[in-house]
């Protein structure tokens, strides 16, 4: 099977590579609703902490990850600077108050890194899933939940003509540059009229290719319904997958039951579970620093 | 039996399927040039090429140019680190994108070539104008309620941003897509007429 992918799967040896794609939907799934149920600052900081160390323990090096991680990081200043500049995050001292009527108080920067933290949380887990699994396994991952045969056809297919594109794409662009054409002169909007002409030969590679696809899977009995297809490859249920799955699971039930719904214990027909809350750490370290500082000033 | 009664008897065949794949691609090749080239929050563009294509594809193709504008967002998303349970409710602003068009240009009977004054004022309104408000409000305020968008300011300035941004893509893009291409992909045998077939 090929390991060719259009996404950000890179083989290699660790044991997110060895579990199904199931299991890791699961702790994706379970990551990304985990810091969208909790609002503490810490509490996100952690999480995201987690989910770091859970795509380092891939082994897959960071800058196979970066045009996401590029982007994410970009968008993560854009976050913090509309934090400062366009919310109403309320606090006791108001610091700035802007003319369009938003303001910064102590709050504001808290409450900004804390949507920070949220957001990295779930684009690691998302890189987590999409670095250690191929498109193809992704595929079966939902067509093993029972997701109909041609959405998942159709989605195998889309990630594959992606790559098929970009290369279409990148001959256009090779064959104006060949003729003298530079189409990323000028404004923007010049920039814009240039590519129309390379955009066209695109839109009609595309519809004969569809032609070509349709043509080769009409000619070998496809049919929409999948009824009668079988598999070559099937999802396996390791311990290890089980074991991840469920833990996933927990992890998710704990955490919308005493962070989302605030439960402090769960009563069940025979037993009585406790929820306890997680520690802070940052209060002690915060109160451990000013305490240092203290001491210093005094010596000083 | 005509051809056209032909096409539309056989139903929806694996052509349609496909031409959804096809052009999911080449929606979500062109969403991630944008993404990732003018960046301005997760998942949004300053320039956005793929809603040229989206506009005109709904228009050709329908329900399956729609279909193909939301794998395609979905994809893009995904690339750029969106992550995935945000990404699918998110992506049906790019559904709409290629949604209203079509619709607007089935109901009204519209030519995609453009070649009346009733085309014209039809593609401006649903296909320049309308396609993108929706989306792009739908899109902005799911980022608001995540907290990514801090504050009503915030998002009507994201929004008008991302309307202006669609507007020149679409015209400078789609309106010639449209003129030149309509009757290629008539000829095709790919033109889906109707809502689905």
């Amino acid at each position: 099977m090929s390991s060719r992918s259009f996404l950000f799967y890179l083989p290699k040896k660790s044991p997110f590579h060895r579990l199904n794609p199931l299991s890791k939907l699961a702790i994706v799934f379970s990551i990304s609703f985990i810091a969208l149920i909790i609002r503490d600052f810490e509490l996100n900081f952690w999480v995201m902490i987690v989910a770091l160390l859970l795509l380092l323990s891939t082994r897959v090096p960071l800058k196979h990850l970066k045009t996401p991680l590029i982007s994410v990081t970009f968008m993560m200043i854009t976050l913090t600077f509309m934090y400062s500049l366009l919310s109403r995050v309320p606090g006791e001292h108001v610091y700035i108050v802007f003319p369009w009527g938003t303001y910064f108080t102590e709050n504001t920067l808290v409450y900004g890194l804390t949507i920070v933290f949220r957001v990295m949380s779930m684009v690691f887990a998302t890189l987590l899933l999409l670095a250690t699994t191929k498109d193809s396994d992704i595929i079966r991952g939902l067509s093993a939940v029972k997701i109909p045969y041609v959405v998942c056809f159709t989605l195998s297919l889309a990630i594959r003509s992606i790559s098929m594109f970009a290369d279409d794409w990148h001959t256009i662009l090779e064959a104006y540059r060949s003729k003298g054409m530079d189409l990323s002169k000028g404004s923007i909007i010049e920039r814009l009229r240039n590519y129309v002409g390379a955009l066209i030969p695109l839109v009609v590679l595309t519809l004969n290719k569809v032609k070509d696809i349709d043509f080769a899977a009409e000619s070998r009995g496809f049919r929409i319904s999948g009824k009668g297809r079988t598999q070559f490859e099937k999802i396996k249920w390791a311990i290890s997958d089980v074991f991840v799955f469920v833990i996933s699971i927990l992890a998710f039930l704990y955490f919308y039951l005493r962070y989302g719904l605030r439960y402090s214990s769960l009563n069940l027909y025979f037993i009585t579970i406790e929820l306890p809350e997680i520690p802070r750490v940052f209060p002690i370290i915060l109160n451990y620093i000013s305490q240092m500082l203290s001491f210093l000033c005094i010596i000083i | 039996m005509s051809e056209e009664e032909i096409r539309v008897a056989r139903g929806i065949t694996p052509m349609h399927i496909i031409l959804t794949a096809i052009n999911s691609g080449v929606i979500g090749i062109l969403a991630i040039l944008g993404v990732v080239y003018t960046p301005v929050l997760p998942g949004v563009a300053a320039l956005y090429p793929a809603t040229a294509f989206e506009v005109a594809f709904g228009i050709w193709f329908g329900i399956w140019g729609a279909i193909a504008s939301y794998i395609g967002c979905l994809i893009m998303n995904l690339y750029t680190g969106i992550p995935i349970v945000l990404a699918i409710p998110l992506s049906i602003s790019d559904f709409l994108a290629a949604g209203i068009p079509a619709a607007a240009f089935r109901l009204a009977k519209s030519d995609p070539e453009l070649k009346t004054i009733k085309d014209w004022i039809n593609y401006i309104i649903s296909g320049v104008i309308l396609s993108s408000v929706p989306g792009s409000m739908y899109y902005m305020y799911i980022l608001m309620i995540i907290g990514w968008v801090p504050s009503w300011e915030a998002y009507w300035a994201a929004v008008a941003a991302w309307n202006i941004g669609n507007y020149i893509v679409v015209l400078i893009i789609t309106t010639p897509m449209l003129k030149i291409l309509t009757s290629y992909v008539k000829r095709s045998g790919l033109y889906v007429e109707g809502w689905v077939v």
